[in-house]
């Protein structure tokens, strides 16, 4: 392959783990680089510079925000061959790309006793003839053969002219000696065998002339040169040369390697257990799986474990145990591989986190025939956060296993010959079974069983995983599962489309799950459910009621206790949330893992730290957060939601490029992600680009008319003019609020936040915000009835309630803003002023008309101020 | 925000280069006698942080000098702010990155 070639290979190699979208233009800069630094004067190391495209390459996967990054590697079993088909491959072109290793993969492996002989008084191995010859007559008897071979340098005409060559003078006893044939010409006059590096011998020579006895014989007995023989016996009697094993230098690599390998694997088998049988019937193709991951694991190891051995000049020995380890690691991983994937189609299950810990599981298991797998199942990953001032859904965490501490103990067949097993909790007050842990085949068992639980999220959509669940409860009404899944199918679809009839349903079914669930630790997956259903209705008591009763099940349900947070943090009681945090924290060391833990954890103490005034440690653990969950390979939504509250986190905070890179983030793992979307409106309109505002706005809300939104962009309207268009998107607002009760409900933080900052409907506004001050007591609330009864001209009642939204030192630049004019109405210019001015310092963009509004009353402050000063100056 | 932003030596010795003329990847290398593969992931970042931009030069130029067409990268407004704030902090740097003479400026 030509030097241009090759180059080319390494770049082209490297543009694989671009992502797609960037692949084309990455190539195309470093193929022009690259024809730049070919052509420096200064004689670039061209190879050098190819090789850092791999680095490049790799950050921009590792920066890739698409889930699809993960998804690349989890989804199917045929390209998880593919890759260790093209990894093996690549360590095999790397070996012999290494001259060490090339060597010891081609090394020619040399029979019987041969030795090199060397004196013991010299620091070479050469002898000269004249030892030889006393050697030979000597030992004669002890060797089979015994030749002497004289390496001289001498001039050879080439095609590319006369050139220096080490030759090595020879008889044909040592090519018979070697057991290497040669062909003779007829003539009988000396062959030149060109030499390969492939023969290990000392004489490191570039050709052997071979010639008669007599020719060596006459060479001057001082010629140095080289003894090689065959002995006869094991060893050398009664001698004063020492004689080195040929064999014995060259290293048997192949053979070597091929015995420790499956040493290696058979311990990792020992160690970690057999994959073990699946309940059912899922045909061959999961043990064909296995069997060519294991092929194919063989050469990459091998030539990986040679590969890193080779580095140096020659291969070490410790190849050997870099593959004995190597093949303990990959055993591992390929059992560990097997067990992560649904047996019946071999896709990953989506939540390797979920895996990690055997106990995260949790089902009756009755006959199921569907699995879910990798971009499929949100079921063990999925939660969601609330979005603190716009009084949205709150913590969702849904679904069968949704971080259950269980662990399967025991399975058997009933007499109608249905699989039927028991689970009991290893956390809780019936904890501490871990005696019969380690069943791999139960362990499997599970896994499967865990395909079919996860049934109801497909990739297609909710919509066929809410009609797959229809049929499963109409052929088995008592199957309290099904309808479990069914209510939380019900819930997600309510998610997605903002359709609050489907919080309704989700209700009635997971009521009808919890009657057939049995009154033990089974009914808790049904009570996490519904508690997160009440979370979404904002129903926070019932939610954190529902959230305690499944705690109270004994079976460890980490989403429970997340959610008991949950509902003390929109219930005002921060205290709590951070108790019920921490229990999550603890148990979530102990029964998850700490990938899982950071993900269903780390979101929620970055919007605790954020509401008690540390922005800065609200973005390191939202940025957590967003880690393990891009680890967890969490569904799109959840992913994107993070991203969103990061945005908020940073907006809030004034930064807004940073707000714009989280929500566009947020956009690119969730196209549909309605929030993200009027996140990046709000920033432009912050930037003051209106138009484009206006349209990522109308976006948004063509997804879901989420009544915040559809007022924000009223705003947007009537700041760039468009009054009638204003008016519209605010009746909007107010028809939304009054679709139905449940709306109203929804909706009563925003419509008294709405009504007042419009000045309309004051009385009602005060009304809304009482209502929701009776269901919830978070500062947000407290916030909004302060600016009510501002704008109702209830002063004083409106500083007593802006000092509990303060109550926790947030920076919220509204909240401040709300604070500043409050304190202004009473003549209260020093506070006023602090508060206004820590608005505009917090975020001097963060309303598009309030902050003006800020600026303006800070001045009339300040010439109020002066005024007096000038006043009493006067006096 | 990105005036706030922290910059590593080595990013800000980026920055300097491009900011000196050198403004392709290869240049910067050159300049700043970094391997390959640290200068391009560096200028990613740079770029995703919007530090610096890039462009692809016209084809028309390119074929008139009978070469690939190059991507070049010029200092973005917040860039120069967080190079500024960078110099402060690493007062060496200019003395590390001259500025180029030559056909690059």
């Amino acid at each position: 392959m030509s030097p241009a070639r090759f180059h080319l290979a390494i770049l082209r190699s490297a543009a694989l783990l671009v992502p797609e979208a960037q692949r084309a233009d990455w190539l195309a800069e470093w193929r022009s680089e690259l024809w730049h630094v070919r052509r420096d004067p200064h004689g670039v190391n061209v190879t050098a510079f190819c090789m850092g495209a791999f680095r490049d390459a790799f950050w921009l996967w590792r920066d890739d925000p698409s889930p699809d990054r993960d998804a690349f590697f989890a989804e199917s079993p045929t390209r998880c061959l593919s890759w260790l088909a093209a990894l093996g491959a690549l360590c095999f072109a790397v070996a012999l790309l290494l001259p060490a290793a090339r060597h010891g993969l081609l090394y020619l492996q040399f029979p019987g006793n041969l030795v090199l002989l060397t004196s013991p008084d010299r620091n070479s191995s050469s002898i000269s003839r004249k030892r030889f010859e006393a050697l030979k007559a000597h030992y004669d008897g002890q060797f089979t053969g015994l030749v002497f071979c004289a390496p001289v340098r001498m001039p050879v005409d080439t095609p590319r002219g006369k050139r220096m060559l080490s030759v090595a003078r020879t008889t044909p006893e040592l090519f018979r000696l070697l057991n290497i044939p040669l062909a003779r010409g007829n003539s009988g006059r000396p062959v030149v065998v060109l030499a390969d590096d492939r023969w290990d011998l000392p004489a490191s020579v570039d050709a052997w002339l071979i010639e008669d006895q007599s020719a060596i014989a006459a060479l001057p007995a001082y010629t140095e040169g080289f003894a090689f023989g065959r002995l006869r016996y094991t060893s050398l009697r009664d001698t004063e040369f020492h004689f080195v094993r040929i064999a014995e230098r060259s290293f048997e690599l192949l053979p070597s390697l091929a015995i420790v390998l499956p040493m290696g694997m058979l311990l990792a088998i020992l160690t970690s257990g057999l994959p073990g049988s699946h309940p059912r019937r899922v045909g061959p193709r999961r043990g064909l799986f296995l069997a060519a991951k294991i092929l194919l694991v063989l050469p990459i190891v091998l030539f990986g474990s040679l590969d890193l051995a080779s580095l140096g000049s020659s291969v070490s020995p410790v190849v050997v145990d870099i593959v004995f380890f190597g093949s303990l690691f990959v055993a591992r991983w390929i059992l560990a591989d097997q067990r992560r994937r649904c047996p019946v189609c071999l896709r990953l299950l989506a939540t390797r986190c979920a895996w990690a810990s055997r106990r995260e599981f949790f089902s009756n298991g009755t006959a199921r025939n569907s699995c879910a797998c990798a971009g499929m199942d949100y079921s063990m990953c999925r939660s969601g956060r609330p979005s603190g001032p716009d009084g949205s859904a709150g913590w969702i965490s849904a679904l069968p296993g949704a971080g259950s501490s269980l662990d399967a103990t025991f399975l058997e067949k009933s007499g109608n010959g249905e699989i039927q097993f028991a689970l009991l909790p290893v956390i809780g007050t019936n904890g501490g079974l871990a005696a019969k842990r380690g069943w791999m085949a139960r362990w499997l068992f599970v896994l499967s069983i865990l395909c079919a639980a996860s049934a109801w999220p497909q990739a297609g959509g909710t919509d066929s995983e809410i009609q797959a669940l229809q049929d499963r409860v109409k052929s088995a009404p008592g199957d309290y599962a099904g309808y479990d899944g069914l209510g939380s199918a019900y819930f997600q679809k309510a998610r997605e489309t903002g359709d609050i009839t489907y919080y309704d349903l989700a209700e009635r079914t997971l009521e009808k799950a919890l009657a057939l669930a049995p009154e033990d630790f089974r009914a808790a997956d049904p009570l996490v459910h519904m508690a997160s259903v009440y979370m979404g209705e904002h129903r926070f008591a019932d939610a954190l009621a529902y959230a305690q009763k499944a705690i109270g099940t004994g079976a460890g349900n980490l989403a429970a206790f997340a959610i008991e947070g949950d509902a003390y943090t929109d219930m005002g009681d921060y205290d709590e949330a951070e108790a019920a945090y921490n229990t999550l924290q603890a148990l979530g060391r102990l029964a998850s893992t700490p990938v899982m833990l950071a993900y269903m954890s780390d979101s929620r103490r970055a919007y605790l730290s954020y509401l008690r005034g540390d922005s800065a440690g609200a973005v390191r653990l939202m940025k957590s957060a967003i880690a393990a969950a891009r680890r967890c390979n969490v569904p799109r939504e959840n992913l994107a939601w993070l991203y969103f509250e990061l945005g908020e986190r940073y907006f809030q905070a004034g930064d807004l490029e940073n707000a714009d890179s989280a929500y566009q983030s947020g956009i690119t793992a969730d196209p549909n992600h309605y929030r993200s979307v009027a996140g990046l409106a709000k920033v432009r309109a912050a930037q003051g680009k209106f138009a484009d505002s206006i349209k990522l706005y109308e976006r948004s809300i063509a997804i879901i008319p989420f009544p915040v939104y559809v007022a924000e962009l009223g705003d947007v309207y009537k700041k760039v003019g468009r009054v009638k268009e204003a008016r519209q998107q605010y009746d909007l607002v107010e028809y939304i609020g009054h679709l139905s009760r449940l709306n109203q409900v929804l909706a009563n933080r925003e419509l008294a936040l709405f009504y007042a900052d419009e000045g309309i409907k004051l009385p009602e506004a005060l009304e809304l915000a009482r209502k929701e001050l009776e269901i919830r007591h978070d500062i947000y609330t407290w916030d909004t009835l302060a600016w009510v009864l501002y704008k109702n001209g209830r002063g004083q009642e409106a500083a007593d309630a802006i000092d509990k939204a303060l109550g926790l030192h947030t920076s919220d630049s509204l909240i401040l803003f709300h604070a500043g004019m409050i304190y202004h109405s009473l003549a209260k210019d020093s506070d006023a002023e602090t508060y206004l001015s820590r608005a505009l310092t917090t975020n001097a963009h963060f309303h598009v008309f309030y902050a003006e509004t800020a600026s303006r009353t800070l001045q009339d402050i300040a010439e109020s101020g002066n005024r007096d000063l000038r006043s009493s100056n006067a006096h | 925000m990105a005036t706030e932003l922290k910059l590593s030596h080595t990013a800000a010795m980026i920055l300097k280069a491009i900011e000196a003329g050198h403004v392709y990847g290869f240049g910067v290398m050159e300049v700043t006698g970094l391997p390959s593969g640290t200068v391009y992931p560096a200028m990613r970042r740079l770029e995703r942080d919007s530090l610096i931009r890039s462009r692809w030069e016209k084809q028309s130029i390119a074929d008139a000098e009978q070469r690939p067409p190059r991507k070049y990268y010029t200092l973005t407004a917040s860039g120069r702010t967080t190079l500024e704030a960078a110099e402060k902090r690493y007062p060496l740097l200019a003395k590390l990155v001259p500025a180029v003479v030559g056909p690059d400026a």
